[in-house]
């Protein structure tokens, strides 16, 4: 047993040394990377996306674009009906999906969610998340991590939609 | 009415039930920390979904030995003349059937993950501070649900023997092999991590399930057997054969004249009748009657209640 577990601890060491781990069970992120596009489903939903004269606005929508920027890819948005979009993004179709989600959504077995990372509301709280494929864990970790960078500025951009 | 006798503990086993009292305490605070933290990383992993419910499982263990020792050696009355011993074997049972029930359950949910390729999805979780991979922390829990209960479950095995309690071995040995269920775990979580093998997860949970699933048999076949009166048997399930060694202990009476006898297991204790046919013109007082009983009461702490019945000539030509 103690050979084991010292395997394990060594085994274990080595993947926190990995670069990419977790990895996705589809390369979706190195999809995105090789295609240079993040292909976005949005649902409308303002303040978090919706269109103003075809142009696509929305909370999410900066986030989503900022992310792709991040990420040395071009976004690519398309707006979808939330069962569309969850369609598609099962069928690796698109790659992130947007539209004032949050973790209470019926639909959220069938989806990849991140972590909460913004709240509204005053007596009940929405939780409000993004999804990705179920199973990208290595591209979900990289949206994650994104978005705990963005609370200042998703801060800035709720005032700004509150104020509009 | 003659209540049943009331078994007086020995020094030593007063001592192993207040020992092992307290460990099972320690198990219960020990379960009491690590089920909560376990579910606040808990994510979508199924492995670790099963990890914890086989850790709330084994919570059943140590509260049925607390119940069991508080009850069973309550003194014999006259509305409960044998005493509570069964408590134990019903308690036995209840624990054995929720860890079958359960054990299904888990083995068909862990099936269904791989079949319709259910994938685990992990993201990060900031905990004390540190923003990290979820399946770190889990796999960071899971250590702590590993090698604290190899421990306890050695201590436990050892008194055990001393109180011949079914409840307590049992509850040991799953201790010390919650390892494995630790390790299957953290094999699942790493596999989440490394893309295709996601797969990993859904058989590590299976394996857990499966582990479940068969303690939970063995265990009702154990309980069920004991409570239709069978033979009885050691910790380890293996008959001792003592009606044999009753057998030839009242056949070294030189007033016996032929010797049968049956015994049953009552919870910790053995009870049993014995039925002796005198040899020709042999005259017997109720002295060596008792003197009997006590010889065949010597030959096992546990045999605590043997009546013997002298039968007629008659009958024994039968």
């Amino acid at each position: 047993m103690n050979k084991l577990c010292f395997v394990f601890v060594c085994l274990s060491f080595t993947l926190i040394g990995c670069d990419e781990y977790p990895k996705d069970t589809h390369h979706t992120l190195q999809h995105i990377r090789s295609r240079g596009v993040l292909r976005i489903g949005a649902i409308e939903q303002p303040p978090w996306a919706y269109r103003e004269e075809g142009v696509a606005k929305g909370i999410e929508i900066e986030l989503a674009m900022a992310f792709a920027r991040s990420l040395g890819v071009e976004p690519q948005i398309e707006f979808r009906s939330e069962a569309d979009a969850t369609e598609y993004l099962g069928q690796h179709q698109i790659d992130l999906m947007v539209g004032g989600l949050t973790n209470a959504s019926p639909r959220k077995d069938d989806l990849g969610l991140t972590r909460t990372y913004f709240q509204t509301g005053d007596e009940h709280t929405d939780e409000h998340v993004m999804a990705v494929p179920k199973g990208e864990n290595g591209f979900l970790v990289k949206l994650d991590t994104f978005l705990k960078q963005q609370q200042n500025r998703i801060h800035q951009l709720w005032k700004a939609e509150s104020r509009a | 009415m003659k209540p049943a006798p009331q078994y007086e503990f020995t020094e030593q086993q007063h001592d192993a039930v207040r020992r092992s009292r307290r460990l099972e305490y320690v198990t219960l605070a020990y379960l009491g920390s690590l089920i909560p933290i376990m579910y606040v990383v808990l994510g979508s992993s199924q492995a670790m979904k099963t990890a914890w419910v086989e850790d709330c499982l084994s919570l059943i263990p140590p509260l049925c030995f607390l119940i069991g020792t508080h009850m069973c050696w309550k003194k014999p009355n006259k509305h409960f003349p044998y005493g509570y011993h069964r408590v134990i074997s019903i308690l036995f049972l209840c624990a054995a059937l929720a860890l079958l029930g359960m054990g299904t359950f888990l083995i068909i949910d862990a099936s269904m993950k791989l079949v319709t390729q259910d994938y685990p999805t992990i993201g990060m979780m900031k905990l004390l501070g540190v923003d990290v991979w979820r399946g770190w922390w889990m796999i960071l829990v899971l250590f702590w649900g590993t090698l604290p209960p190899v421990f306890l479950g050695r201590a436990k095995l050892k008194y055990a023997q001393t109180l011949n309690d079914k409840i307590l071995i049992t509850d040991g040995k799953m201790n010390k092999a919650d390892w494995k269920t630790g390790v299957a775990a953290m094999a699942g979580v790493l596999g989440i991590g490394m893309g295709w093998w996601w797969w990993a997860d859904p058989v590590a949970a299976g394996f857990i399930a499966f582990d479940i699933l068969y303690d939970g048999w063995s265990q009702t076949k154990d309980a069920v057997t004991g409570l239709v009166n069978r033979a009885p048997t050691s910790l380890e399930n293996e008959y001792l054969n003592l009606d044999d060694k009753v057998n030839e202990a009242l056949l070294t009476f030189p007033w016996v004249g032929r010797a049968q006898n049956r015994l049953y297991e009552h919870g910790h204790l053995i009870f049993g009748e014995g039925f002796i046919s005198l040899k020709q013109n042999a005259q017997i007082s109720p002295d060596q009657i008792q003197e009997a009983i006590q010889k065949i009461q010597g030959l096992d702490w546990r045999l605590q209640n043997f009546t013997l019945t002298v039968l007629p000539e008659e009958e024994e030509q039968q």
